[in-house]
């Protein structure tokens, strides 16, 4: 089960990408995707800081927070989600910051084309699934040759499936603090 | 025009008489030398005496008209006027009529003159005195300076609509994006729903059995699935609609700022709709920024041509987006007072220095990098508003804001 999250502030947009990923046999990671939309970019942040999410595709021109600035707060949030920026004029600059300041995995440009897409997300969750694995292997490894314990592993597979989940914060009195 | 230098010459020799009533003196050299063309009319319009410079202006002989209607050198277009003139000072209505006329001269070629008529009483005979003066080059220079004020605003307009392009693209190319990905997905939904149809026809080819089309049902479920197809196919289609709207509202809109020249003819115009359209445009420059808070007043129709009145909507609007650096807001207010309507466009922006406020309608003056303004938005703004006999008038402080007022009569003169 994968989650992906597309934010733009035209909803439509968003609605005509959750169809053309909807149900699609091309490739068999999509088949079992869930796609969540958010028109403002900072309400998919409060989304993304409790729910995990595997691929983000944002717009890049949005009211209040451009995309670049939401997924460099995204890959606070979520180190491991592969992000995908989308954008109807390609403003080299700003293409620029994505890939060198946030580390996209693709850039797409409006229109697009719905195979391009389709494979873009795919790809995206194939080297996702491998970096995770090789991660994953290597912390057997290190477990193995006792470098780090079982409970470490534990909090990191936590955080993995409800991010923020190990780094509580307490206040004086003992409560939860929830506010970010 | 022949027929009255007919008519006229049969009062030809009367009309000579007065001639040799003049003595020689100093007032006649100055008669005779001076450049500026000078006849004196009797009452009824007649030319009694004309110096050389009128008749070379005419191009016509020297005594040639005398006994004349002057009007006949007047192009009829214009004698209305000319006529109108001599009657109101004939009739003492006025001392003076300044006006100008087109001439036509004894080559058949037209020649703009500015008339100065002062009627005179002397030794008991009333007259008129007419000047004349050739206006043709002034006209052309006047002329000249239109076109070239006309194509500046052209291409300041089109310099505008350039900045506004990345926006404008961007706004095309969103609702773009998403019909075009939809048309793809409709073609899938449309692939299955003749499916569907095949199935059900084969099952009624094969005896129209409720059995055969309950399994021919089964069939597409296993392959299709109808629920989202039904929920999903009409949104798609209304979402696709709602988009190729939004391109032909913007491909609309900017054709009110593509009117050139020739078409801009004063209307009776709703300046909110103009207003509306122009945001549309620049919104798309806008709305990262700024939020637009609009606070309508009751509006006549007003009457001016609506594309030169969007440019300057659209100059000031991109201004204050420009002052804006984030999360700011635009607040256009509107009202009438008396006989003109105002209407006003605030941005809690970044303001201007006082010394550049007084320079920012000059032409060419602007506080923007190269690429960005030509420094001639304002400028034309201002001249537009000049033409309409209406204004623009700014006030700004630093850190708190800009306020412009556009103020235009309802009824132009």
């Amino acid at each position: 089960m994968y989650r992906l999250l597309l934010v733009d502030d035209e909803i439509n947009i968003s609605k005509a990408l959750r169809r053309v990923l909807h149900n699609t046999a091309i490739a068999p990671q999509l088949s079992e995707l869930t796609v969540m939309m958010h028109d403002a970019p900072q309400q998919a942040l409060c989304w993304a800081a409790e729910h995990k999410v595997d691929v983000v595709i944002s717009d890049y021109r949005m009211p209040v927070m451009d995309g670049v600035t939401f997924l460099t707060r995204i890959k606070e949030l979520q180190p491991d989600a592969a992000l995908i920026l989308l954008s109807a004029n390609a403003d080299i600059e700003g293409v620029a910051r994505a890939i060198n300041d946030v580390g996209i995995c693709r850039f797409l440009s409006k229109p697009w084309i719905d195979a391009q897409l389709k494979a873009a997300v795919a790809d995206a969750l194939k080297t996702q699934a491998l970096l995770l694995e090789n991660r994953r292997l290597a912390d057997e490894v290190r477990l193995q040759q006792g470098v780090i314990s079982k409970q470490e592993i534990e909090l990191k597979r936590l955080e993995a499936t409800s991010p923020g989940i190990t780094r509580v914060r307490w206040s004086e009195d003992g409560g939860v603090l929830l506010e970010t | 025009m022949p027929d009255d230098r007919i008519a006229a010459q049969g009062s030809l020799t009367r009309a000579e008489e007065p001639v040799a009533t003049h003595p020689p003196s100093g007032v006649e050299a100055a008669f005779t030398s001076s450049q500026l063309g000078i006849a004196l009319l009797d009452v009824d319009g007649r030319i009694v005496r004309a110096n050389p410079s009128l008749t070379k202006l005419l191009g016509i002989d020297v005594g040639s008209p005398i006994g004349h209607a002057a009007v006949v050198w007047v192009e009829d277009d214009d004698r209305g006027k000319f006529n109108g003139a001599l009657q109101a000072l004939r009739n003492g209505e006025m001392q003076r009529a300044q006006l100008s006329v087109r001439c036509r001269k004894a080559d058949g070629r037209s020649l703009c003159v500015a008339a100065g008529m002062t009627a005179y009483e002397a030794a008991g005979s009333r007259g008129i005195v007419l000047e004349l003066q050739d206006v043709s080059e002034w006209r052309r220079s006047e002329d000249e300076l239109d076109w070239v004020q006309s194509h500046l605003l052209q291409h300041e307009k089109m310099a505008s609509i350039g900045q506004l392009a990345a926006g404008v693209a961007h706004e095309i190319n969103n609702p773009l994006g998403y019909v075009y990905s939809n048309l793809g997905t409709l073609k899938n939904y449309v692939c299955d729903l003749l499916q569907i149809a095949g199935s059900f026809e084969q099952a009624a080819g094969a005896g129209r059995s409720d059995a055969a089309l309950g399994a021919a049902w089964q069939q597409v479920l296993e392959k299709i699935d109808v629920e989202y197809l039904r929920e999903d196919v009409l949104a798609l289609v209304s979402e696709s609609l709602q988009g190729i709207q939004r391109v032909k509202k913007i491909v609309q809109d900017l054709k009110v700022f593509s009117h050139t020249d020739a078409q801009e003819l004063r209307a009776q115009v709703d300046l909110h709709a103009g207003l509306d359209s122009t945001l549309n445009i620049v919104q798309n420059e806008i709305k990262y920024k700024a939020r637009i808070e609009k606070d309508y007043g009751e509006l006549p129709m007003v009457e001016c041509v609506l594309s030169q009145i969007n440019q300057v909507f659209m100059n000031i609007l991109i201004n204050a987006g420009q002052a804006i650096s984030d999360n700011g807001v635009i607040r256009i207010t509107s009202g009438v007072d008396g006989d003109h309507v105002w209407i006003d466009i605030s941005d809690d922006g970044g303001g201007i220095e006082p010394d550049n406020l007084k320079r920012i309608f000059d032409p060419f003056f602007t506080t923007k990098p190269i690429g960005v303004g030509t420094g001639l938005g304002l400028s034309l703004s201002y001249s537009i508003m000049q033409k309409h006999n209406g204004r623009i008038e700014v006030e700004s402080s630093v850190g708190e804001g800009t306020r412009f007022r556009v103020r235009l009569p309802i009824k132009a003169d």
